[in-house]
């Protein structure tokens, strides 16, 4: 087993051709942040807030932000729009002498619990299920 | 599928357990007290081990006289790997997209 596989955890870091606060305002901005993560993003973010994804496939991952640091750190955990797991996201902003470095990573945090997810549709059905049976019983 | 990748995460994620299962998947059929003596763990501390690996897919056990033999299943890292592979793809694609929006957002307005 390679190293790279021990742990649920992917990183990836870039060099980009822009100012820290470029960068800052590309992750924390709506539209900006809509424009590159795929899919339309609403993001309240503060340390708590909420959000989702809309990825192009029309599947909705929610958002909960943990830490923010402005201009240099920002945190968040989503959960899989189709499949997949709940992960933490982490993003690191820092200068370059030209420019700045952004690394991401994701950490798997655990599978995404699909029947706490289904439940309120399931019940949600089963309770208009039960008003058809009383609607016909009346007939 | 899901719960399969975290049961093999959790087994990998503990640094004696990944090198009993390097360990398994080098020498092939083996017995805990064979592990054991290869490593700094008592028998009994390889044995546990060795079930938690067993649980979550990697190594399969057969009964050799008193003891179990042990041998690697590779194929249960397949859905670890293939987490890992799209989740790296997407923010390969993402990472490219900011460049190429900050590319255009820093160009002046024709």
């Amino acid at each position: 087993m390679s190293d790279e596989h021990d742990e649920p955890v992917v990183t990836r870091s870039v060099e980009l051709d822009a100012t820290v606060d470029e960068v800052w305002t590309a992750l924390t901005d709506d539209v900006e942040r809509s424009a590159w993560l795929g899919g339309d993003s609403t993001i309240d973010v503060r340390p708590g807030g909420r959000g989702q994804v809309v990825e192009p496939d029309g599947s909705v991952r929610r958002v909960e932000v943990g830490d923010v640091d402005p201009g240099r750190r920002l945190g968040w955990r989503w959960s899989p729009g189709t499949g997949g797991a709940i992960s933490d996201v982490e993003f690191v902003v820092e200068p370059l002498p030209r420019g700045a470095r952004l690394t991401v990573t994701e950490r798997r945090v655990g599978a995404y619990d699909v029947h706490a997810a289904t439940a309120p549709a399931v019940i949600g059905r089963l309770l208009d299920l039960e008003l058809l049976f009383l609607a016909r019983s009346r007939v | 599928m899901n719960r399969h990748v975290d049961a093999v995460f959790d087994a990998l994620g503990d640094a004696t357990r990944r090198r009993l299962f390097d360990a398994v998947a080098s020498t092939g059929p083996v017995t805990a007290t064979e592990l054991a003596g290869d490593l700094p763990v008592t028998r009994q501390a390889v044995t546990k081990h060795l079930v938690v690996l067993a649980e979550a897919g990697l190594v399969t056990a057969t009964r050799s006289g008193r003891e179990n033999r042990y041998q690697a299943v590779p194929e249960a890292l397949d859905d670890a790997r293939i987490w890992l592979d799209e989740v790296g793809q997407r923010w390969d694609a993402r990472l490219r997209a900011l460049r190429r929006h900050l590319g255009a957002a820093s160009e002046p307005a024709p």
